[in-house]
């Protein structure tokens, strides 16, 4: 029942991120430029040696998060606050053994590498993330993946949700059918995403699609693009300063 | 004009956070009924203007320092409740997180720059200003309210600190908290509240609010929908940028000194309230990080307080205009 609901919320969620992102500009700077400045700050991050530079990343991304609507600085919060809380439990110990500074070192890189992130992911849809990565060689393989856990994720929420209101129909009393039946509302989703699978890969036979995506809007690269490279420089810059 | 924790007695800090606590109801209640829940976003960059302007501070002869606070401004601009809350939060994020005022004087900072500070500045400018808006008068009244509203406020802390020797002595005579009398309090804030510090208050609220009314006049309209506009984005870098020129004022505001300087400071002594009073170690320490140049600490927490304040407002707004939707269906 909570794995369906789940499953239900990520529909949800990817519908509303549609319809939000109907109305939305394009990002003006390559996606793939964006991902890859959130992946190499959090690079960079990970491994300084010290605070400095992992504060003022934080400062940079309160500032940035300060400048977002409400919805989206309160769906950021919700991320953060979890993997947060989960780091500082876990590097708890250290300050009983006298090493106080660890934990907080930890748990600032852990804040820092999901704020990254989920700021990101907020001024990016999930098809430019996608064509983000397709940017990048050899990531074919992985890009199809994506496209398709995301995909499958809405047809077999739907799915699912449609088999547990059958179920629903037809209990009758007071069943646990709660516990009972989720085994075979999973088991049933199993055999349909299997039956699926079969049917997707004969439909690309079909259309002779190798799983290689081809974008239609190809986005050479800008003033913008060229100015975004200065964050790159500025970061790496910064990194040996502090170092 | 942050009051530390110690430089007041328990009492004195209680009653003073009594005198607040209708002045905040009052300001809720005016906020919930009068004021667009969009606009209480814009409390959060007023918030963020009060927090970066208290961060620059003046140096006057004598080797003491001063600020800013900004406080009429955002009265002029949203109105006195309004400033209220928001120079109060800005007040608690200094207090919590950068330890600048006590969190026992919490309520006396709050009294002098959150409640006086605004409503004299506001009333002076209403007075002066009438319903003229971006008109020549309407400046000068901006400029009158934020030097008398400052000067009021000055002369309030002054008191309250200058009453302590008379309530507050142990069995020697000598005094429990502040150590100085009304006959040096007064003068000695007063003096650079009614030249320098004043002037930086005039500066700033005349400045801004005529940068403001040019570049994004939709902040004092009623509109259903505001943002945070781009030139306001620019103006609260600019000044994050600039905080560092701060720190080229040497020494420390008057009255604002630790339990550990107070006694070269002409007192001779330190008051056994302040040398075994209530102790709060901030987050950051004068923002200031360890290991990092002072300048850079400086800017960092700049940046870190304006964002923390832009955020809890928006998130305020956010809760507030969700209910009242609630409400309506």
């Amino acid at each position: 029942m909570r794995l369906n609901l789940k499953v239900m919320e990520m529909t949800g969620r990817l519908l509303r991120s549609d319809r939000e992102n109907a109305s939305r500009k394009p990002s003006p700077v390559a996606p793939a430029l964006r991902v890859g400045a959130a992946v190499l700050c959090i690079l960079l991050c990970a491994l300084s040696q010290n605070a400095v530079y992992v504060i003022t990343v934080i400062a940079v991304e309160l500032l940035r998060l300060a400048m977002m609507p409400p919805a989206s600085i309160l769906r950021v919060i919700k991320a953060l606050i979890l993997p947060v809380i989960f780091s500082a439990l876990i590097m708890l110990p250290a300050v009983f053994l006298g090493h106080p500074r660890t934990m907080l070192t930890v748990t600032m890189k852990v804040l820092e590498s999901v704020m990254v992130l989920a700021v990101m992911n907020e001024g990016l849809d999930w098809r430019e993330v996608t064509a983000a990565f397709s940017a990048f060689k050899g990531m074919a393989v992985f890009v199809l993946i994506l496209d398709m856990t995301m995909r499958f994720l809405m047809i077999l929420g739907d799915y699912s949700g449609k088999l547990l209101e059958a179920v629903m129909l037809r209990s009758v009393g007071k069943t646990s059918w709660k516990n009972a039946k989720v085994d075979g509302i999973l088991g049933t989703t199993f055999l349909k995403s299997r039956q699926m699978a079969e049917a997707t890969e004969e439909a690309m036979a079909c259309r002779c699609f190798n799983g290689q995506y081809r974008s239609y809007h190809q986005h050479g690269l800008t003033w913008r693009d060229g100015l975004f490279l200065g964050v790159y420089a500025a970061m790496i810059a910064f990194f040996i300063l502090t170092k | 004009m942050h009051i530390p924790d110690n430089y007041l007695s328990p009492q004195t800090c209680g009653v003073m956070a009594a005198a607040m606590v209708p002045v905040w109801a009052a300001s809720i209640n005016k906020i919930k009924k009068e004021m667009p829940k969009a606009k209480i976003v814009m409390m959060g960059v007023a918030a963020a203007f009060s927090f970066l302007a208290m961060m620059f501070n003046v140096p006057i002869p004598g080797g003491t320092t001063g600020h800013a606070v900004g406080g009429s401004l955002i009265a002029i601009l949203l109105g006195p409740y309004a400033a209220c809350l928001s120079v109060s939060v800005a007040l608690l994020l200094q207090a919590l997180i950068f330890g600048d005022g006590g969190i026992l004087a919490f309520g006396a900072n709050c009294f002098n720059m959150a409640f006086v500070l605004p409503f004299v500045g506001y009333a002076v400018y209403k007075l002066i200003a009438g319903s003229h808006q971006k008109d020549t008068r309407e400046y000068i009244g901006a400029g009158i309210g934020g030097y008398l509203g400052i000067n009021g406020a000055a002369l309030c802390t002054a008191i309250e600190f200058g009453i302590q020797p008379m309530l507050f002595r142990d069995a020697a005579g000598s005094a429990l908290y502040c150590p100085y009398g009304l006959n040096v309090s007064i003068p000695a804030m007063m003096i650079g509240h009614l030249t320098l510090f004043g002037l930086a208050e005039v500066i700033f609220t005349v400045a801004v609010l005529a940068f403001v009314r040019r570049a994004a006049p939709e902040l004092s309209v009623s509109t259903a929908q505001i943002q945070t506009s781009p030139p306001l984005k620019i103006l609260l870098g600019v000044l994050i940028a600039a905080t560092p020129i701060g720190l080229f004022a040497a020494g420390t505001a008057w009255g604002e000194w630790g339990a550990d300087e107070i006694a070269a400071t002409g007192a001779g002594y330190t008051p056994k309230g302040m040398a075994h009073g209530f102790h709060y170690t901030a987050l950051l320490p004068d923002y200031s990080f360890s290991g990092l140049p002072e300048w850079f600490g400086y800017i960092l927490s700049a940046a870190v307080g304006a964002a923390l304040l832009i955020i809890l407002f928006k998130l305020i707004g956010y809760g507030a205009g969700n209910r009242s939707k609630t409400d309506q269906a």
